[in-house]
């Protein structure tokens, strides 16, 4: 991730353990829902499934967006656990 | 014993960069820097011959260099083959590489190179190769020449091993084993004791050595920013026809997403080896969200690159991790992407 960052291209993280992210200096972190599906919600009915789907991607395009200085975690106010 | 040198064309004084064309050559005896090792060698070791080239030659012929330098190593049947100090030089870090792989691999022929950690030849052969540190620049080479000669003298004295040599020796990135005559709760007792009377504290696992990087912003542009998706969560075609790795990955791949809507099950499956996969098996855009992005994609302000990038970090080491990650960023740098969203388990 960070060589992203290095690069010069903002980049954010979908990850289910955020501190981890954090504590290697990932810049931009958004909490995902699972380690083994950061992008979905399985246990939703499917209709708030892609509710919450569309807001975490919609969060991460957002944070993306957004100046940070050093390791941030974005978290949504939503549905998982 | 018997020790062959290997130098780049301005240590053996043919010049710098107006010489860097030069094709490997051989001269018999000490040459340049070689000539101080040889006399710190003493009984240990005597340099007998000593190969060299430019290092723009090396690095553009490097097949065609390799063989001559296998035919002249073949020729000498040395004990061992010294590289270097190669310092913080690139190209001449790289050749000397080339040089010891040459005579590991194909020869069997021991070899020990020096050079500073910050040679980019050093996350590439330090597993296989023993790389004995310098310092950055040339004002080391006095030290460089005396440790070389310590390290090469402790390793002809020994029976076919480095470890006497260790303290002077990059980590190999390589975990030993050993038996400790002390449980662990003595040793960390001791080691916590030993802090405390202000003796040194040498941890038995020291962390790895994470990197702090700036934050970069998004690029003003004047279209809409053009996304990337990257994930480390082992997303392949079903079948994984490149043969990703599922565990301690050394590559990574890009699959074409073009005109694709959604990652489909039967198209798409996860190989990482180090979660439960079926969730991401049945639905792919769990681990990498590309439903969501087409979804967004007109109204989100941003436009999606043709490509996903896929590798595994099930294991991973950090150099490997960080060389992939380079690569992956230099590609999107070249293909005009401008932001990332990453995903990992």
């Amino acid at each position: 991730m960070n060589q992203f960052d290095k690069a010069g291209i903002p980049a954010v993280l979908v990850t289910a353990i955020p501190s981890l992210a954090e504590s290697l200096g990932v810049n931009r972190i958004v909490e995902g829902a699972a380690v083994t599906h950061p992008t979905g919600a399985p246990e939703l009915p499917p209709a708030e499934e892609a509710t919450y789907r569309a807001k975490l991607f919609e969060l991460a395009v957002n944070c993306l967006g957004i100046s940070v200085s050093g390791p941030t975690i974005f978290t949504l106010d939503g549905p998982t656990q | 014993m018997k020790i062959v040198h290997y130098l780049n064309q301005f240590f053996v004084g043919l010049g710098g960069e107006e010489a860097a064309g030069h094709p490997p050559e051989f001269r018999e005896g000490p040459v340049g820097p070689g000539i101080r090792l040889n006399e710190l060698l003493g009984e240990a070791g005597q340099v007998v011959g000593t190969i060299f080239a430019g290092d723009n030659y090396f690095s553009m012929n490097s097949s065609t260099s390799a063989e001559v330098v296998e035919g002249l190593l073949r020729a000498l049947d040395a004990d061992l083959l010294i590289a270097g100090p190669a310092f913080n030089a690139g190209r001449y870090g790289m050749a000397c590489g080339e040089v010891c792989s040459v005579a590991i691999d194909r020869l069997g022929l021991p070899a020990l190179m020096a050079m500073s950690e910050n040679n980019p030849a050093v996350e590439l052969h330090r597993a296989e190769i023993p790389i004995l540190r310098t310092s950055d620049s040339t004002g080391g080479m006095g030290q460089a020449l005396e440790d070389l000669a310590a390290g090469a003298s402790s390793y002809l004295g020994s029976d076919g091993g480095w470890s006497a040599a260790s303290s002077l020796l990059l980590s190999r990135g390589i975990r030993l084993n050993e038996v400790s005559p002390d449980r662990g709760s003595k040793r960390a007792i001791d080691l916590l004791l030993s802090k405390i009377e202000g003796h040194p504290c040498l941890t038995e696992w020291p962390l790895p050595d994470y990197d702090i990087v700036q934050p970069s912003a998004l690029e003003a542009t004047n279209t809409e920013p053009v996304l990337a998706l990257v994930t480390e969560g082992g997303l392949v075609p079903s079948g994984n026809p490149d043969r990703l790795n599922s565990g301690r990955a050394d590559r990574w791949f890009r699959y074409s997403v073009e005109r694709v809507a959604s990652l489909m099950s039967e198209e798409f499956e996860v190989i990482h080896g180090g979660i439960d996969t079926s969730a991401s098996n049945e639905n792919p855009n769990w681990m990498v969200p590309l439903d969501m992005a087409r979804k967004q994609e007109p109204k989100g302000g941003f436009s999606l690159h043709e490509y996903v990038y896929s590798t595994t970090g099930n294991q991973g080491s950090m150099p490997a991790m960080r060389r992939i990650g380079d690569e992956i960023a230099a590609e999107l740098h070249n293909a005009g992407v401008h932001a990332v969203i990453a995903t990992s388990t």
